[in-house]
């Protein structure tokens, strides 16, 4: 509370300060200038009028020559500047992104009698205020360029440079990065991975970011995907387009000695059946005050994923609507509602996507709802503010085409029965965003920025072992050894709520022509509640600095040095403390005969309270500092060198309380040297009670107390980015890009690890060849897009090329309970993380695309052809030492598990005006 | 000898890189200025809608946003006016009301056809 009654007090004093120009950096966008004569002199009194699709708005520039227009939605504008005895002067094709500053220097000519109009192009422009490298995917990309259309913010995500499989900049790959729907988060609250699915045709804009984030964003250790969805202007717009594709325009990319070392990925993965239609429209209701829009798609495809599976199907119908009233021109109302329901069929069971077979898939029934409604209040030139709602409900139920429980036979690797695990998901997530935006002067031009976010979201997960109707419909799972061996029954339901406030205050500071300053800080109330219980299990209160300068180095606008440093706190994530919840059954151990029956049980921990949450819990973190150097080049071009070094610290995982340990030893399969284990001493009389604590210097003990190893968590990334960009000029635009990275430390990149992880309850996960390369390093990274339309023929040409370092990956042996007196086997690492990589590849993705105008009319046929060059560079190895059985046959470590896509071609039509 | 494995860190890299990288930034700065883009040199035109047009032509029409542009000014040539709801009533008008419709009522009936529905829901 007084943190809260100080940030008010400061807010009321910041309130009072004289209004100013200056440049502020929002979701919306801002754009202003200064109107000069050809002198330098300023010229107040000049009729500034910025014409956008929704109408114009005009002001007089002031006694500076000063103007400004702020709380602008991303997209084109043209801004006209008239003075009686002054050329007019027209500014054309301002692309205004998210959260960008366009700041003009409109200099006025004189009239004469034969030149009564100036008109200037848009540039490539350099925003020599923010700390924040920000990569853009515009219009222009996403309408030209052949993308992919699935889970459409994560994808495009993985297009923008330093971004791979998810992993942000050494983020936990899929489940670190905030995805933003209309500037509000949208995440699945239990572990932060994506959840709403919608149309790819709905995006207007989309805003990659990450590095130099300012406080208005957090949530996040990887990168920031924020979609700006489109809206209805003055003058109706459609957009209709059919993709098809099938069986016979895929190919083969599956080498013969890639087949004849996993026959499972005999069969390419291709898509054997495709038909993805929009049908959109955006318009007026009512001239210059209420627009509307409107979309519908019907996405089906039909695949054979690579692996043993041959089937994946996925029916997915989305609906969107969306209506913006301007009340008034400084006030805005939007308000938008999606439904949608995906549903998948083959998604895979236990043993995951290289091992499951049809059989053993399960099918999905995912519905949604997403609302969002919107206010922005524009207070003149100099303040202006914003409320966003937005939330969902839904649910994701997975149900096993075969119920049977699954059998693992811990000798072979092979599993079989059927997927071994229904469950249902529910969700619901309700954020209320609010923002005080301000110009102010003092000792320099000030754009402050204050918020809150208050987030409220459900969880119930529901998740069971098959019941078997052959042991009393026990919910059961069934570990071979050659020959029945062990049977285990476990279920689970958990119920929670997260709950975060979220306060932030950020200025970006204009001192003098040329530095600017972006402080901020960000402070995140979180906490975790058993909804059963109605107690909360954790609570967080990072508090999160965000420091960064940015410096026009020649004081022309044309280029900018900046550097940054931040502490990103990781959002509210249930994972974190979902075990300590109450709703887990006892796990059951018991012996099973031939036939598989049940026999006696020989083992059974109570499900009550395994889990407890360490009081001190500090919230998972990541340090960044980056810095960057940008620079126009020859008007078009654009160049941004970028130094990033990420730490990632206060990782969570869990412990076994009072745990002692002994040292044994064990053979090296693979260099047949000796090797340390570790059995557990005190099995018999201790019970068995996990913590969920900061892992980082936690000690395993002997018997005698002695430390046999302290965990020291840590992972860092260090990346070179250098980025080329050329803007859409005369037919033609390009990106190019190359990052070099590592990202190295004994916490993975993977899944939940740091957040809410099982590594570290024993230590043969915890100590043994931890440290090493994360799973998602990628050493060179190389991304070019380009984008050409041939004139005369209007045929446009769209590319996407990547060259990529493959995964590192890690050999592991399967050491079996009864070896290291434990519960369950565990999959020991038989060298240093990482020591070994895939290779590197490189794929190439084309679309080319052939134009009809008609008046206001475009017709357009294309061809996508993904994976032109159908590159069969394998993409994950069998790690498992020394074989694994895959769909009944012997697959030896090392050799391939999985393959990227073949080669597939896909034909559309779209007509658009 | 038994022994335990310790994670250990090795941390001399860590302060090169940097050192590195900003000195090949310093170096790079020098030349820079020369290669920023030249003056905005105006286009002539007589008229205010002649100027804007030119701006147009010079800019690859591929994207929507450009066909909206010229769809003002083929309003102005006699094709339909998008800022009215009569257009709807244009042939034109009526084929998209056909192809909305079509698309939706299939996405309609796919919702509810194609739905896996799970037990217990």
């Amino acid at each position: 509370m007084k943190r809260l009654a100080f940030g008010l007090s400061l807010v009321a004093a910041l309130l009072l300060l004289v209004p100013t120009s200056g440049d502020a950096q929002t979701l919306t966008g801002t754009i202003s200038g200064r109107a000069m004569d050809q002198q330098g002199g300023v010229l107040p009194g000049v009729t500034v009028t910025l014409v956008s699709r929704t109408g114009s708005q005009t002001q007089v520039t002031d006694e500076r020559g000063e103007f400004r227009f702020v709380g602008l939605n991303p997209g084109e504008y043209e801004v006209r500047s008239e003075l009686q005895g002054f050329r007019t002067k027209v500014e054309a094709g301002l692309d205004l992104g998210i959260g960008k500053t366009i700041d003009l220097r409109l200099q006025m000519a004189v009239a004469t009698l034969s030149e009564t109009v100036e008109v200037t192009a848009n540039t490539v422009t350099i925003d020599t205020t923010t700390t924040a490298t920000d990569n853009t995917v515009s219009k222009d990309l996403l309408f030209s360029m052949p993308l992919s259309r699935t889970n459409a913010a994560v994808n495009t995500l993985n297009y923008t440079p330093g971004v791979n499989s998810g992993s942000a900049f050494g983020g936990n790959s899929d489940y670190a990065n905030a995805l933003l729907l209309d500037g509000v988060d949208t995440r699945d609250p239990e572990g932060g991975s994506a959840w709403t699915f919608f149309n790819y045709n709905i995006i207007e804009e989309v805003q990659v970011g990450g590095l130099g984030q300012p406080a208005e964003f957090g949530g996040f250790t990887g990168a920031v995907v924020n979609t700006i969805t489109k809206s209805g202007g003055n003058k109706f717009s459609s957009l209709f387009e059919w993709r098809l594709s099938g069986e016979s325009l895929g190919s083969d990319n599956v080498s013969d000695e890639i087949e004849e070392k996993n026959p499972s990925l005999g069969e390419p993965a291709i898509i054997q059946d495709l038909s993805d239609y929009t049908v959109q429209l955006g318009g007026p209701l009512a001239k210059d005050k209420v627009f509307f829009f409107g979309s519908v798609q019907r996405y089906y495809v039909k695949d054979d994923p690579s692996g043993p599976r041959t089937l994946h199907k996925e029916v997915s119908p989305r609906f969107n609507g969306k209506v913006t009233y301007n009340l008034t021109p400084n006030d805005v109302f939007t308000g938008s509602l999606q439904y949608d329901n995906y549903n998948q069929w083959g998604r895979t069971g236990m043993g995951g996507t290289y091992v499951v077979t049809d059989d053993r898939t399960r099918e999905q029934d995912s519905p949604e709802y997403i609302w969002n409604f919107q206010y922005r209040k524009i207070f003149g030139t100099s303040t202006f503010l914003e409320a966003k709602y937005t939330g969902y409900w839904g649910y994701y139920d997975l149900t096993p085409v075969n119920p049977a429980p699954a059998i693992y036979d811990g000798e072979s690797g092979a599993y079989s029965g059927g997927a071994g695990n229904p469950a249902k998901y529910d969700r619901t997530r309700n954020q209320l965003n609010l923002s005080l935006t301000k110009y102010a002067s003092a000792a320099g031009q000030h754009a402050f920025k204050f918020g809150m976010e208050i987030e409220r979201s459900k969880i119930r997960n529901r998740w069971s072992y098959a019941s078997d109707p052959n042991n009393g419909n026990q919910p059961l799972f069934f570990y071979d050894y050659g020959m029945p061996y062990l049977a285990y029954s476990y279920n689970y339901d958990w119920q929670g709520k997260n709950k975060r406030e979220t306060f932030y205050a950020q200025d970006q500071w204009k001192i003098g022509n040329r530095l600017t300053a972006n402080l901020g800080v960000r402070i995140d109330n979180i906490r975790g509640e058993s909804t059963v219980e109605g107690e909360d299990l954790y609570s967080a209160t990072p508090v999160s600095p965000r420091l960064g300068l940015a410096y026009d180095l020649f004081g022309q606008g044309t280029s900018v040095l900046r550097a940054f440093y931040g502490q990103l706190y990781e959002g509210a994530v249930f994972w974190t403390w979902e075990r300590a919840v109450p709703g887990t059954s006892d796990y059951v151990v018991y012996e099973v005969n031939p036939g598989y029956k049940l026999g006696a049980e020989i083992d059974r921990v109570s499900g009550a309270s395994k889990y407890s949450v360490s009081d001190s819990l500090k919230h998972p973190r990541t340090d960044e500092f980056n810095i960057a150097f940008e620079q126009q080049l020859f008007r078009d071009y654009k160049f941004t060198g970028t130094y990033i070094r990420r730490e990632a610290k206060n990782f969570i995982d869990s412990v076994l309380v009072g745990a002692r340990w002994n040292p044994i030893s064990y053979t090296n399969p693979i260099t047949k040297a000796p090797m340390t284990l570790y059995s557990w001493a005190n099995r018999s009389s201790i019970d068995q009670k996990y913590e969920i604590i900061n892992i980082d210097g936690y000690q395993y003990l002997s018997p005698s107390g002695q430390v046999l190893g302290t965990v020291d968590a840590y992972r860092n990334y260090d990346g070179v980015m250098l980025v080329f960009q050329r803007a859409m000029k005369n037919r033609w635009q390009a990106q190019a890009s190359y990052v070099w990275s590592q990202t190295k430390g004994t916490i993975d990149n993977d899944g939940a690890e740091g957040v809410g992880g099982y590594n570290f309850e024993t230590p043969n996960n915890a100590l043994i060849n931890r440290d090493g390369y994360a799973s998602y390093d990628r050493t060179h990274e190389t991304k070019i897009f380009f984008g050409y339309q041939v004139p005369k023929i209007e045929v446009m040409f769209g590319g996407y090329y990547r060259y990529i370092s493959g995964l590192p990956w890690t050999p592991y042996g399967r050491v079996s309970g009864s070896t290291i007196n434990y519960t369950s086997s565990v999959n020991v690492n038989l060298e240093p993380r990482g020591s070994r990589r895939n290779d590197s590849f490189g794929r190439f993705d084309l679309r080319v695309e052939k134009v009809f105008q008609t008046g206001i009319h475009r017709f357009g046929v294309y061809m996508d052809a993904e994976n032109l060059f159908n590159d069969g560079t394998p993409t994950g190895a069998q790690t498992r030492y020394p074989s694994t059985s895959i769909a009944g046959e012997t697959v030896q470590f090392g050799d391939p598990a999985s393959i990227g896509t073949a080669r597939q071609l896909t034909f559309g039509m779209r007509w658009s005006f | 000898m038994r022994s335990a494995t310790v994670t250990v860190r090795s941390s001399s890299w860590r302060r090169t890189l940097p050192r590195a990288v900003a000195l090949a930034v310093i170096v790079a700065l020098l030349p820079l200025p020369a290669l920023a883009g030249d003056p905005i040199k105006p286009a002539k035109a007589t008229s205010l809608a002649a100027a804007v047009e030119n701006a147009a032509k010079r800019e690859a029409p591929v994207a929507p946003r450009a066909a909206a542009k010229q769809g003002g000014q083929a309003a102005a040539a006699g094709q339909p006016d998008l800022s009215k709801w009569s257009f709807f009533k244009s042939p034109v008008g009526i084929v998209v009301i056909g192809a909305l419709a079509a698309g939706t009522g299939y996405a309609i009936y796919s919702a509810s056809n194609d739905r896996i529905k799970a037990p217990g829901r």
